[in-house]
């Protein structure tokens, strides 16, 4: 006897069409993971057991949670079965949660709606205790919480009247590792205590592979393949699966590299904030996002950064790009500073180019690529003759066509972005690149292109670059050397194998093992 | 939220402070000697030099400003060049009808513009929202002398339901005197009800595409509970902020209503005033209206701490 079944469910959205004859089911107290790159209608699916679609939603087929015909039911009876038969958890816990209620009032609400018979605030701390917020009071406001604590509230939420189902929609992409091992943790303990079923949606499939005990595969809104975890791992049916598979753990082989002189010094630099007055006659305070760091980056050498958020790393970023002042120490390239007198020397700049990691939101949708991608010049003493020429090299370098110039952002996907993202970093042949979380933002089959693409640039032009990343598997395949950040310091610095294979500062172990793995292909 | 009221209120008395400098110093500079606009271009040297002393305007320009701040302090604004009354007097009896005015109309615009903007945010891009939105685009539009003018042709000289114009009194009673009030206070309200509803609606619209909504219908609360539950009160924000400004410019800001209605208010007060160079009247309700401004730019500061949490921690 199945919890859920959904059988042939199409949907379209004012006449577009999203979902293709969806089909699964999910058992009580099992963990079905339903997976696939963006747009494949994975997250439309779970909404549509929700009923919580958006306007203009046509659904054809059938979903039965529980005996009940969800499509056939009018609103007033779906307001009764959700979050009292099935709850819901969302990806993005900072805005997840109403900000100007106390949490406990968000979780008591719940009860309230469902558990008349109920104390609500009784049952609302008692929930809270369950995901691991003990020592929380309910008097919190969402801002006085970190994200793994939001999101443990918006867990609380979903489960606090005992549901059947819950549906987990990517809840824990927008969180660090350790939180996220943290989280996947609960939930795996909360549907194995309460016999829940679990319906996981992510694009991750090594955190699939370590939680679900079946995944459906869905690509543009069709199921493609579905099956139990270790079968389906091991040997995959469909090519798209296959093809998934090898893109999440993907390989690129950098050129070696001669030992060359430093090219970027960092020594010990120190970045403080001011924090902001508490009181008016007193200094105000100083929070050091960035304490003693010191490294040398070596012309033609692929170093990677990594750290979890609020490590400081992005500080960093901005100091060695000259974009901020530092407090001590000194940052060189070519051994002149960055900084120099007060502000950034553009002579030292022309040196460095970054690639950011929201393809979206840095470019301006109303330029053309062209203009775009010789914003650089800008930096340089004269701009230079052969404008087009340079324009046509740096497109055709990052795989797009010398005719896209003459196109609007908008035009292109996200990866194609991504790639003219780097098209404007390399355009003045710069020569140290800093990637800041580039590919990040990217589906994991353009993940896989765009770190081709990187490994390719190296062979051709011996490129020197900072790779700054959250995402541990990318960092040890792109990168020869590692360091890793912790607390605005840099705790563990070597070989990229020899750190991840033998870390020796426990956080590095942490984070190594709190990082989600697919098993090993036989 | 103690510091948090504390710092607001030292901004308070800062702002105050810069005010009324800036407002003596534009007086000074004005062109004008009140002493010969009393006494008529005929008047000898000497009854003017007499007068002058009289009215303190020998002084020297600091000690006036201290004297004259100081008197504020204690309730005391100095006597009418024009009138030789208390200028205190004066402007309590225009107040009596101002700020009644202004508390009126800015009722029946909350009144008007909070449902009329939560309906049609509750139906965006249905007949409803465009209906409330035609309406509300008419009542930004309407020049409101007309719409005065409309409603004494309709209500008082056809239906004789109201008088055309003036104040019965308070010594009336209550509802007489709100009786008189009422075109007025319409006329008033009407545009700000229009434009109030629109960024009550729109607020509401922003906040309707935030996540912690699809948290609340996940919940299982209806489309209509969510909105009143966790909507209305993070959309408050920007329509506390228009409210604040719209009850500063009802309090002075009538003075085509009054004109219209023959109200003896404050716009009028300080149109007289400035007409006959009755600079110490000028001053005064000047002074007094920086004053309401600052005050109820204060209570909005103090009803965003309320409505969010977030700013009470940011102090």
């Amino acid at each position: 006897m199945s919890l859920l079944t959904i059988t042939n469910l199409s949907l379209s959205i004012a006449g577009m069409p999203i979902l293709r004859d969806v089909s699964l089911t999910l058992a009580p107290g099992e963990v079905v993971a339903v997976t696939g790159e963006s747009g494949s209608g994975k997250s439309m699916t779970a909404l549509a057991v929700m009923q919580l679609l958006p306007g203009q939603s046509k659904a054809t087929g059938k979903i039965t949670l529980d005996g009940h015909d969800m499509l056939a039911l009018d609103e007033p009876a779906l307001c009764t079965l959700r979050g009292d038969l099935a709850g819901m958890v969302f990806q993005e816990p900072m805005t997840a949660l109403n900000p100007v209620q106390t949490i406990g009032a968000q979780v008591a609400e719940t009860v309230r709606l469902h558990r008349p018979d109920l104390d609500p605030s009784t049952q609302a701390r008692a929930v809270l205790d369950r995901v691991g917020l003990q020592n929380i009071p309910l008097s919190r406001y969402p801002h006085e919480l970190s994200g793994g604590q939001r999101q443990r509230v918006v867990i609380a939420i979903a489960i606090a009247c005992g549901p059947k189902l819950l549906i987990a929609d990517e809840p824990t992409t927008a969180l660090d590792v350790t939180t996220q091992a943290q989280i996947l943790t609960l939930l795996k303990r909360l549907a194995a205590e309460d016999g829940m079923g679990l319906l996981m949606i992510t694009h991750d499939l090594a955190v699939v592979a370590e939680m679900a005990d079946r995944i459906v595969v869905m690509r543009d809104g069709e199921v493609v393949e579905a099956g139990d975890t270790p079968a389906l791992l091991a040997i995959p049916q469909h090519p798209y699966t296959r093809a998934l598979l090898a893109a999440s753990d993907h390989r690129v082989t950098l050129p070696t590299t001669a030992e060359q002189a430093p090219l970027l010094r960092v020594q010990n630099v120190v970045r403080d904030y001011k924090l902001p007055r508490t009181t008016l006659f007193v200094p105000a305070g100083t929070h050091r996002a960035v304490d003693t760091v010191s490294f040398d980056i070596k012309r033609g050498e692929r170093v990677g950064l990594v750290g979890e958020s609020g490590c400081g790393k992005s500080t960093l970023t901005r100091a060695i790009l000259g974009l901020e002042p530092v407090q001590g120490g000194q940052i060189t390239l070519d051994g002149m500073p960055v900084f120099n007198a007060g502000k950034p020397d553009l002579s030292v700049r022309r040196k460095m180019q970054v690639v950011f990691q929201d393809p979206y939101g840095s470019f301006n949708p109303r330029h053309r690529v062209d203009r775009l991608i010789t914003e650089p010049f800008h930096l340089l003493e004269e701009p230079p003759k052969d404008r087009a020429a340079r324009i046509a090299d740096a497109l055709t370098t990052v795989g797009l066509s010398p005719d896209d110039a003459r196109k609007y952002p908008h035009q292109f996907s996200g990866g194609q972005r991504q790639r003219l993202a780097i098209a404007r970093a390399l355009i003045i042949r710069p020569e140290l690149v800093i990637f800041d979380e580039a590919v990040s933002a990217l589906d994991v089959s353009v993940r896989a292109q765009i770190l081709d693409l990187i490994a390719d640039l190296c062979h051709q032009y011996d490129l020197t670059y900072l790779f700054i990343s959250h995402d541990l598997s990318v960092v040890r395949t792109i990168t020869e050397r590692v360091m890793v950040m912790r607390q605005g310091s840099i705790v563990e610095e070597g070989e990229t194998e020899t750190v991840f294979s033998q870390p020796r500062h426990p956080y590095t172990r942490q984070l190594i093992d709190a990082a989600p793995t697919l098993p090993k292909a036989v | 939220m103690l510091r948090y009221t504390l710092k607001r209120l030292l901004s308070l008395a800062i702002s105050l402070a810069i005010a009324s400098l800036l407002i003596f110093a534009v007086i000074e500079v004005a062109p004008g000697d009140p002493a010969s606009f009393m006494l008529g271009i005929n008047a000898q040297e000497d009854t003017l030099a007499a007068l002058r002393a009289e009215l303190g305007l020998d002084q020297p320009k600091w000690q006036r400003y201290l004297s004259w701040v100081g008197g504020m302090m204690q309730g005391d604004f100095g006597t009418s060049y024009q009138y030789r009354t208390e200028v205190t007097d004066m402007i309590a009896d225009r107040l009596w009808v101002s700020l009644p005015l202004a508390l009126y109309a800015l009722t029946l615009s909350t009144l008007i513009a909070f449902p009329a903007g939560i309906f049609a945010a509750s139906r965006r891009g249905k007949a409803g929202d465009v209906g409330v939105m035609g309406a509300t685009q008419i009542g930004i539009a309407i020049p409101n002398f007309w719409f005065a003018m409309m409603l004494v042709l309709i209500f008082a000289i056809n239906l004789r339901w109201f008088s055309a114009g003036g104040f019965a009194g308070w010594d009336k009673g209550f509802f007489a005197a709100m009786k008189s009030l009422t075109l007025p206070a319409i006329a008033l309200a009407l545009p700000q009800a229009a434009i109030l509803a629109r960024v009550m609606r729109s607020s509401l619209l922003d906040v309707l595409d935030e996540d912690f909504m699809r948290t609340a219908r996940a919940k299982g609360l209806s489309r209509g509970a969510a909105l009143r539950r966790h909507g209305l009160r993070n959309a408050m924000i920007p329509v506390l902020t228009i409210l604040g400004l719209q009850f500063s410019f009802l309090l002075a800001g009538g003075i085509i209503i009054e004109q219209v209605f023959y109200l003896p208010g404050l716009g009028r007060l300080i149109f007289q005033s400035i007409s006959a160079r009755d600079l110490i009247v000028v001053e005064s309700v000047t002074m007094l209206l920086v004053f309401a401004v600052i005050l109820v730019n204060f209570l909005v500061d103090l009803a965003y701490a309320a409505v969010d949490p977030r700013l009470r921690a940011r102090t």
